[in-house]
């Protein structure tokens, strides 16, 4: 969890290079307001964020300015956060509470089928960042009071324009998760293939034996 | 109790907000005084926006820093060539308060040799009442004018500080009026409602952006032309050009005005100067009109010709020139949003 400020300053020393003489306010303040004994805002985003495991890769300060193009939004229970078919274009955390993501099942007569509950520091809602004007796969719902912390599409596009390291990292990052969800699939997929070949052939061979 | 059901709340969390979309809307509407340096300063901190970012990537300061370089070098770029208008503005106001008296002596002069030759031909008297009627008219425009002076120059001056001021905010504390505002948007809207708000803001800044280039395009041709042609006040004629051009069909007009007056003074209406003057606007139009806006302004603002000549009468004539510059990003932004409500309701629900 070393911080590339930690490292820099580490490396401006082994290097004998004389540290810059300028003050960074910004970095003082942050760092005043880490400070353990500090209790304000001890819950604050980038602290959330440090303990998320998607963004582990980044480094403290990243993550600072990264809060800064976030939103927090406050849900009560049963408050619908999005529905399955509208156009996305939020990537939430969960910063505290817990989400029920829902999608409806035409063949069931039940309608909704809830299909999973994400707790704190899981995230939802990636695929909306990178895609166009698609719609939501699923409906995410509160199943109690929680706060997310989201991030949209028009405060990814400024990232890109201000921060386009910070954006870059960010983008590494969801696209890091897709790909092992897809990597995941795929394999799902090729276990169902396989197995559905397998059903086909004893299939066949049952009607053999019929015959 | 009202606030006893969950489908409650969220209805008194939407009237909340249009009520307070709304209130801001009149207050829009009835504060002119405020509200057009703030829409003035607002577009101005659309266009500017772009280059803060740039100076900020590439200078490495913070947002204040780097807002505060752009104004200052701003501020020499209208500075100067206004340094220069003033004195000669002043002068020619005098001029112009000495010499009325004298056109009006010399048209009534003219009129009434004119009306002795054609009674001497013709036998017949001409009702002078129509004359005299128009010159008394013209006065009191005059005067009237000259009375109201000092209050367009209190707004003038009122603006020279107001509209960099907000500008100065609205640029620097961009994010965090998004935020507070984005805050107390429902959650029911809150995505669709930024996403439309983000392509409003783009759409605006792109307008204007491009609007600007378009300025700097025509104001270059004309400054250099006049240099070439040795006219006097090149620079100030090409920088009025360009501004006034941001005006829709009526700005390139405005902008011949003070060249013809100038040139006139100089070298007289029938001289060959005035013709190369005329046909020099006439080219920088032309280059304007058939290649500047097909490449630049159309492909951001996709209107119908006819909804652009309505929207910039309806804007004359709700706020004037201001009216005539905001219309055409307004109207664009708002067939953006219809847009989006007419797929929200037509082909997302029904789906």
């Amino acid at each position: 969890m070393a911080s590339s400020y930690e490292k820099e300053i580490k490396e401006t020393g082994i290097r004998d290079n004389a540290l810059s003489s300028k003050l960074d306010f910004g970095m003082m303040k942050y760092l005043w307001m880490a400070n353990p004994l500090s209790r304000v805002r001890k819950d604050s985003i980038p602290r959330f964020l440090r303990n998320v495991e998607l963004l582990k890769n980044f480094s403290d300060n990243e993550l600072r300015i990264l809060a800064k193009f976030m939103h927090s939004r406050k849900f009560a229970e049963g408050d619908i956060v999005f529905r399955e078919g509208e156009i996305g274009i939020g990537f939430y955390f969960i910063f505290s509470g817990i989400i029920e993501l829902a999608k409806v099942d035409f063949s069931q007569e039940a309608g909704e089928e809830k299909f999973i509950a994400l707790e704190e520091f899981s995230y939802f809602g990636e695929m909306a960042l990178l895609q166009d004007g698609t719609h939501r796969s699923a409906t995410a719902i509160a199943k109690n009071r929680a706060e997310l912390v989201g991030i949209f599409k028009p405060d990814l596009e400024h990232l890109i324009e201000n921060h386009p390291v910070i954006a870059a990292k960010l983008i590494q990052s969801i696209s890091l998760a897709l790909a092992d969800r897809l990597y995941n699939l795929t394999e799902e997929a090729s276990k169902m293939s396989r197995r559905l070949r397998k059903l086909e052939k004893q299939l066949e061979q049952n009607q053999e034996v019929k015959i | 109790m009202i606030l006893g059901s969950r489908q409650n709340i969220v209805k008194i969390q939407l009237t909340f907000f249009a009520v307070i979309i709304l209130l801001a809307c009149t207050l829009v509407l009835a504060l002119p005084r405020i509200s057009i340096p703030i829409s003035l300063a607002y577009i101005l901190s659309l266009a500017l926006n772009p280059i803060v970012n740039w100076v900020m990537r590439y200078s490495k300061v913070n947002r204040t820093k780097s807002t505060i370089i752009v104004f200052i070098v701003l501020g020499f770029l209208i500075g100067v060539p206004l340094a220069k208008v003033i004195p000669i503005l002043s002068i020619q106001t005098q001029d112009i308060q000495y010499s009325l008296p004298q056109i009006e002596r010399y048209i009534i002069a003219q009129y009434e040799l004119m009306t002795e030759f054609i009674k001497a031909k013709t036998g017949h008297e001409l009702a002078d009442g129509y004359v005299f009627q128009t010159l008394t008219q013209v006065e009191t425009w005059l005067s009237e004018f000259a009375v109201k002076l000092p209050n367009y120059v209190a707004t003038l001056f009122e603006w020279i500080f107001l509209v960099p001021f907000f500008t100065f905010f609205l640029i620097r504390d961009a994010d965090v009026f998004k935020k507070t505002f984005l805050s107390f948007t429902p959650n029911t809207i809150f995505e669709r409602f930024y996403y439309v708000m983000h392509m409003f803001n783009r759409q605006l800044g792109n307008y204007f952006f491009a609007k600007f280039v378009e300025a700097v395009i025509v104001g270059g041709i004309i400054t250099s032309g006049l240099m070439l042609m040795g006219v006097k006040n090149a620079i100030i004629l090409g920088f009025v050009a360009g501004l006034t051009n941001i005006v829709p069909y009526v700005g390139p007009v405005l902008g011949l005005i003070p060249a013809i007056g100038l040139t006139m003074l100089e070298y007289g209406l029938t001289s060959p100067a005035m013709g190369a003057v005329l046909i020099l606007y006439a080219i920088a139009n032309a280059v304007d009109v058939f290649f500047v806006f097909p490449f630049l302004v159309s492909k951001i603002v996709n209107l119908h010709p006819m909804i652009v000549a309505i929207s910039v009468i309806v804007g004359s004539h709700y706020a004037g020139i201001t009216g005539m510059v905001i219309s055409i990003p307004v109207v664009a932004a708002i067939k953006l949003i219809i847009t989006e409500i007419y797929n929200e309701i037509y082909t997302e629900r029904s789906r």
